[in-house]
């Protein structure tokens, strides 16, 4: 039938498919990281008060809208918006685009990790730790698995909420905790794991700088899957009787939950494996050289048996994280075309695929455009996704708090939609400034990119030298074949 | 027909279009880098040179930065000592110059100090390269991860001035008085490693 929704059979179903949604690469390496080199427990302390104050408040905004609309991101913001409704329609516009740039290089993403997992079988990384996913990366072997995970994306959206997504979603995303879950356990009888913790743990506020704690805000924002209309989407197949708010929470604090896990998977395999201080690790500017680099190098030093059977359930979880993360990404534009064009569902699904696919091939054979359509994601769609929807269930929709309450004793809606009014904006405000440093870490001193740009932890240095290093960095660009 | 399976049809062209395009176009290693140059601190060296006797002006050349991808000395400090019984010239007209010569034919600043007491030090200012030395400019890049490295020296050179001496006899310097001075030199050296690796993703 066309256009018709559908509806979770479950509580319990919309929740795996909410965490699964916000649970990504970037929970399981990225955090982690994050939390090591930001001073450990006093970056966690930031973290978390960000979460209660800003990312929740702004989480269960979303949700509330998809909730009270019981329709995807465009035809909500058309209904909620009253009289003006098509004009507030076009804001639900950059959710959608936001979820469609993440998928055109998350694919391709995902395609990794899928590949990782079944070359554990043949021993493809582990022959070759350290040199395995630069072969793999990229090329005609990445566009054949990124058309192997577009196709699988396709399928299970296709299906239907429950008879594809939640099917999906209550298996994979359990899978995922008792994976994350076992290997932690398994790390911490080993000898020397300790070491990994200190470097979670150990609280160093001397390093939470105002770059780090724009940092954090923005990796709340986009670990809880906000801006691109999937929380919203998700939302609007809820049943009534369900709290936004009792859901929207568990979600959010389990999303937390897993990066925490992740980290105390992470540094403590690093640890013992005697990998944390090895330039295979310290090298590793990025979440990918980590998971994909250093930690089938951590694998390799925990004997053939042991390792490869972690080694295998690794990547196995990380796929898990990146499906599950894709489904809701392609289930957002998908139900716009159901919802406003009466599409039938499989239909629309297979449409997006292509379109996914296509664009995502550039991705999968050039590093450059992977990074492209992330910056335009974050630095754009997403920054803004997040500023109009939290603007939109903060001033403009009248009945928020009380959606907010319902199914709660307490009434805390309308603090709630008070922060999405006032703390919120400003914190939007924060993260789409320092846009531009996000994934640029810079270990101290000048950096340059090559784009030129400069980012330098001192920066009357950085103006002093700008000019000259801006020459180096465009003489490196000419001899990598950048221009 | 629908009009929507016309599309799909299309787009599923497209696709086609796409990945044989992708597969012909794709070279190996293009497109796969970012470039990043964090600047940190490589080595920090302070050495202790032995005696050094003089019977005159003349010039030592005391040290080079050894480390890779030295593109920065700073913090450099020489200082002179005066030890043995003939003491520190006193007329005030002998200096001690500090030469530093980046590589790739730059210049840097140096300077100069009187000789004025038996303790001189001379702080030189920062040296800096203004462009990459001519050996990283290649086109022969290797595999993402690879970290590049130059190894180019920073000369460090100390020109001894002797002070004039009226009563100096020609080939004589210094009325034939030997001076005796410890030099110490201290510098760090800042480099950049440029790194050769995988974009990574803010989101997600």
């Amino acid at each position: 039938m066309a256009g018709v929704r559908g509806a979770w059979n479950s509580r319990f179903g919309f929740i795996m498919a909410a965490v699964g949604s916000a649970v990504g690469l970037g929970n399981l390496v990225r955090f982690p990281r994050e939390l090591a080199d930001n001073g450990g427990a006093a970056y966690l302390f930031v973290y978390l008060l960000l979460l209660v104050l800003v990312g929740l408040p702004a989480l269960l905004g979303e949700m509330s809208l998809g909730k009270m609309a019981e329709l995807s991101p465009v035809r909500a913001f058309q209904k909620l918006g009253g009289e003006h409704g098509k004009k507030w329609a076009v804001l639900g516009v950059f959710g959608m685009l936001a979820a469609m740039f993440v998928l055109f290089f998350y694919i391709d993403m995902t395609g990794w990790t899928l590949r990782f997992f079944f070359a554990s079988f043949w021993d493809a990384w582990w022959d070759d730790p350290e040199g395995y996913y630069d072969k793999i990366a990229y090329g005609p072997g990445a566009i054949l698995w990124h058309g192997i995970v577009a196709a699988i994306v396709v399928a299970i959206v296709a299906r239907g909420i429950s008879g594809g997504i939640e099917k999906v979603v209550t298996i994979v995303i359990p899978a995922l905790f008792v994976i994350v879950i076992g290997i932690v356990i398994y790390a911490l009888f080993q000898p020397g794991m300790s070491d990994g913790y200190k470097e979670i743990f150990d609280p160093d506020f001397s390093a939470l700088s105002p770059n780090n704690i724009a940092s954090a805000v923005g990796q709340v924002f986009f670990s809880l899957s906000l801006g691109q209309g999937a929380m919203l989407t998700y939302a609007s197949y809820m049943d009534k009787k369900q709290s936004v708010t009792q859901d929207g929470t568990i979600t959010a604090f389990a999303d937390t939950g897993v990066a925490m896990l992740a980290a105390m998977m992470i540094f403590p395999v690093l640890a013992f494996t005697g990998l944390l201080t090895s330039p295979v690790f310290l090298e590793q500017q990025s979440s990918f050289g980590t998971a994909f680099i250093a930690m089938p190098a951590a694998f390799v030093q925990m004997g053939d048996v042991v390792g490869r059977i972690i080694g295998t359930v690794f990547f196995l979880g990380l796929f898990f994280a990146a499906l599950s993360s894709a489904i809701s990404l392609l289930e957002v534009p998908t139900s716009v075309l159901v919802d406003s064009l009466g599409v039938v569902r499989w239909k629309a699904a297979l449409l997006l695929g292509f379109i996914v696919y296509s664009f995502g091939v550039v991705s999968a054979v050039n590093a450059d455009w992977f990074v492209l359509y992330d910056e335009i994601a974050v630095n754009f769609f997403i920054v803004a996704g997040v500023a109009f929807t939290t603007f939109f269930a903060g001033w403009i929709v009248p009945g928020v708090a009380k959606e907010l309450d319902s199914g709660l004793k307490s009434r805390i809606g309308i603090y709630l939609v008070w922060v999405m009014r006032t703390v919120t904006p400003v914190l939007i405000l924060v993260v789409f400034l320092f846009g531009g440093l996000f994934g640029n870490d810079v270990d101290g001193g000048i950096a340059f990119w090559a784009d030129g740009s400069c980012a330098s932890v001192t920066e009357a240095e950085c103006e002093a030298n700008a000019a000259g290093w801006r020459e180096l960095g465009h003489d490196f660009k000419k001899a990598f074949g950048f221009d | 027909m629908q009009k929507v399976d016309l599309v799909i049809g299309g787009l599923g062209v497209v696709a086609i279009i796409a990945t044989t395009l992708g597969v012909a176009l794709y070279e190996e290693g293009a497109g796969e880098r970012t470039v990043r140059f964090p600047e940190g601190l490589l080595h920090e060296h302070d050495t202790d040179e032995a005696e050094q006797s003089d019977r005159g002006a003349g010039s030592l050349e005391y040290e080079k930065a050894l480390r890779n991808n030295a593109t920065l000395m700073r913090d450099m400090v020489v200082t002179f000592t005066f030890t043995g019984e003939t003491g520190v010239p006193t007329d005030g007209t002998g200096s001690y110059e500090v030469r530093i010569t980046p590589p790739g034919n730059q210049t840097c600043e140096g300077k100069i100090e009187p000789w004025s007491e038996d303790r001189v030090t001379v702080a030189v200012p920062d040296c800096r390269l203004a462009q990459p030395p001519e050996s990283v400019r290649t086109t022969d890049v290797g595999s993402v991860g690879q970290t590049l490295v130059w190894n180019e020296d920073f000369i460090f050179e100390i020109i001894i001035t002797d002070p004039d001496d009226p009563l100096a006899v020609e080939d004589l310097p210094l009325g034939g008085v030997e001076y005796t001075y410890d030099v110490d030199v201290a510098y760090k050296e800042y480099g950049y490693r440029a790194t050769v690796e995988q974009p990574d993703v803010s989101s997600r």
